[in-house]
């Protein structure tokens, strides 16, 4: 009955995984990293950034989490890894970003050997986890 | 004082496996960075590559495949890889990073890059796969909490916050 009711509710169930970047370590000074690397790198002059943490802890990691930035003028969404450094940088943004135009597919039905495909609900859903329990962040270039 | 590490020419098979392991694999600057996790992952994905080199059509690979720097312009399957031989500084920050602070005589975090660095090495030019890191059906990665790569897909191992899958070759 729980593994039917788990089944229905489908990703509600990952409700407990979603955190707000305030209340987890290793993202030191989060913000003004992510305040650079998008007046750095954005092609437009205002930028709505929303960040959420994921924890995805295993057994060996318990206590891991990983904060992900949609950036939809940026046109992706950046994965950033805790750190034991005493600054984030860009070393931190893990294994390149998943572009919005390239890795995401309508659904799960073709095979995708893409290391950062992605779904379309998927992207929804965190977009939607962000709009609850994430951060926004507005940055202005020049 | 040790003698600088430097990779393979990046034209070079072990240049290529090299680049994409140091890609690819959590560096010592991350928290949940673990050296033996690290290591395990590097072999992960050089069977990886050797399977989709092998085995095109299990992995729907159309044309002819005959290396695994062929593989590397199959649109999006090793981003950042496209252009190979030709790679961009910005895909290549971490690398260069990585190489940068392996040689960082003096710097702190010197020992672990380097020994991260020489581990990409060592897998890339070993002559064959430790039996304790066999993983004869290895297929693909994904970023865990991401989409699994589709339904002929198990579930082998996460590490280093990555979600690993092997498929049947056949």
């Amino acid at each position: 009955m729980s593994l039917i009711l788990a089944l229905t509710l489908g990703v509600a169930g990952d409700t407990a995984q979603w955190r707000n970047i305030a209340g987890v370590g290793g993202f030191p000074n989060w913000r003004g990293f992510l305040t650079e690397h998008v007046r750095r790198h954005a092609a437009r002059r205002v930028n709505h950034l929303c960040v959420v943490v994921r924890a995805d802890g295993d057994e060996r990691h318990p206590d891991a989490a990983t904060a992900y930035v949609y950036w939809p003028e940026g046109r992706r969404i950046e994965i950033l890894g805790q750190t034991t450094e005493p600054a984030l940088s860009p070393m931190m943004l893990m294994q390149g970003p998943i572009r919005l135009d390239r890795d995401v597919s309508p659904d799960d039905r073709q095979p995708d050997l893409n290391p950062r495909g992605v779904t379309r609900g998927w992207v929804r859903e965190l977009v939607s986890r962000c709009k609850s329990v994430g951060t926004r962040l507005t940055v202005v270039k020049g | 004082m040790p003698d600088p590490i430097r990779l393979d020419e990046v034209g070079t098979p072990a240049g290529l496996r090299e680049r994409l392991f140091l890609h690819e694999t959590l560096t010592p600057a991350f928290a949940r960075y673990d050296r033996e996790e690290a290591f395990h992952v590097m072999w992960f994905i050089r069977q990886v590559l050797a399977n989709r080199v092998a085995h095109p059509r299990v992995f729907g690979i159309r044309g002819t495949v005959r290396s695994e720097a062929d593989l590397m312009a199959i649109p999006n399957q090793f981003p950042g890889f496209e252009t190979y031989p030709r790679l961009s500084a910005a895909e290549m920050t971490n690398v260069n990073e990585c190489v940068r602070l392996a040689n960082a005589t003096g710097d702190r975090r010197q020992s672990a890059y380097r020994q991260h660095v020489q581990d990409a090495i060592t897998v890339a030019t070993a002559p064959a796969v430790p039996i304790q890191y066999s993983a004869p059906t290895a297929a693909a990665w994904k970023r865990a909490g991401t989409p699994s790569p589709g339904a002929k897909f198990t579930l082998y191992r996460t590490m280093q916050g990555n979600d690993y899958y092997t498929t049947p070759m056949s």
